[in-house]
């Protein structure tokens, strides 16, 4: 799942995640976070490097 | 003292604050993140849990999803033992997968202290697995938990100030210049300065100018402020809280002092 | 607010502000050092985590006065922002 918020200044950064994770399919990584108002890289480094593993676990619950 | 709002909206804030100190400014900084109470979840209640995540890891997401607050009805330091209804709330969260547990789903006792944020998902659930949980959310301080901080990235710089002695327009420092606040005026074929509060003092423009003829320095009492709420409390507030904070410490100073 | 005296002169004090950090002890000790009177003033926190700041001044006169009236100049201080923000936030809107 992603987190709650960016690790470094604490902004909610995971209720656009879904968002992202639809748009940049097709658009650019950067014009989406900037469309999305994730302006700090810091935040915008959540939203990159997230990798979901919940669809990797759950067949071993 | 004189403050000079530069942008403000729910979520956002931006004051310039002339005629200060610097211990003035850092302790309505420190005020801001440590000292204004916000209402977070403290207590999580865990029935049934069959997610993948652990119960400590849903834990730790509902506490960091910012509430609504309310501070005229709520009180910090209660009195009470037990827990009663000015000092917290109650919320359930009852899912059944397949389905994402947003935190629009939590159900709150009191209809207005409610999540700031919809569509924050806790945890994505599979066909068969359900997640029951009954939270407490409590007002706190930011210096107790990160969960309690009414703003995220809040900080203050002085006011950059950028001076111009000598120039022949040869524009390197233009090109070099991060914020692109410097350009060529045509007219005078000298360089110009747009948007002064903008510049981060890097001082790249210093270096690249042969004929060290610009100079970027810094007023020393004022203070551009810059702050985001995370939706607990609306921005225009938090300054106005974090100040009585201060206030209340003063006087409880001389108080203690009798 | 607790406050132990931990050392009095007429000319000097130690005093413990349980309970208190950098937030309101730094900008007491800025307005303690507007006063004239004030030869110096000075805040340690021995252990961050767990101790309590240690306020220490020395004046010209006697001191409890004094950090009662540097105190107020912070109120006075924290009342014109409240006002001149309330007002611009008015403005703007």
């Amino acid at each position: 799942m992603i987190p709650v918020r960016c690790f470094t200044c604490g902004k909610i950064i995971s209720n656009v995640w879904e968002e992202y994770r639809e748009r940049v399919k097709k658009e650019e990584s950067a014009k989406v976070l900037d469309d999305l108002g994730i302006k700090r890289y810091c935040c915008r480094r959540m939203l990159i490097t997230h990798v979901p593993l919940v669809d990797t676990f759950a067949p071993y619950q | 003292m004189e403050i000079e709002i530069l942008e403000v909206d729910d979520r956002e804030g931006r004051f310039m604050l002339s005629g200060s100190t610097a211990a003035f400014s850092n302790g309505l900084r420190r005020g801001m993140m440590a000292e204004v109470p916000t209402m977070a979840i403290d207590d999580v209640n865990i029935y049934e849990n069959g997610s993948v995540l652990f119960d400590e890891q849903i834990a730790l997401r509902l506490g960091l999803i910012p509430l609504v607050t309310d501070l005229d009805s709520y009180v910090l330091n209660c009195d009470c033992e037990e827990g009663c209804t000015s000092c917290q709330v109650s919320m359930t969260l009852n899912v059944e997968g397949p389905a994402v547990v947003y935190s629009s789903d939590l159900v709150s006792s009191d209809p207005n202290i409610i999540p700031a944020e919809d569509k924050i998902p806790i945890v994505e659930l599979k066909s068969g697995q359900k997640l029951y949980v009954e939270v407490v959310a409590r007002l706190g301080l930011g210096k107790n938990h990160a969960k309690w901080q009414p703003v995220v990235a809040c900080g203050y710089k002085n006011k950059p100030v950028i001076t111009i002695t000598e120039c022949d327009g040869c524009g390197e420092c233009v090109e070099v210049c991060p914020k692109g606040i410097l350009s060529i005026d045509e007219s005078t074929n000298k360089v110009t300065v747009s948007d002064e509060i903008e510049c981060s003092l890097c001082k790249l423009c210093e270096k690249a100018c042969y004929l060290d003829g610009i100079h970027a320095g810094s007023k020393e009492d004022v203070f551009i402020f810059r702050y985001e709420s995370d939706g607990s409390l609306p921005a225009d507030k938090i300054p106005l809280l974090a100040v009585k904070q201060l206030r209340e410490k003063a006087e409880q100073f001389i108080e203690g002092l009798k | 607010m607790e406050i132990n005296i931990l050392e009095k002169s007429d000319k000097e004090i130690k005093v413990e502000v349980v309970g208190e950090d950098h937030t309101f002890m730094n900008a007491l000790k800025a307005a303690l050092l507007e006063d004239k009177r004030v030869n110096v003033a000075t805040y340690d926190i021995e252990f961050p985590t767990i101790s309590d700041p240690v306020l220490h001044v020395m004046t010209t006169s006697k001191p409890i006065p004094i950090l009662k009236a540097a105190a107020k100049r912070l109120i006075k201080q924290c009342d014109k922002f409240s006002d001149k923000f309330g007002k611009s936030i008015e403005e703007k809107q």
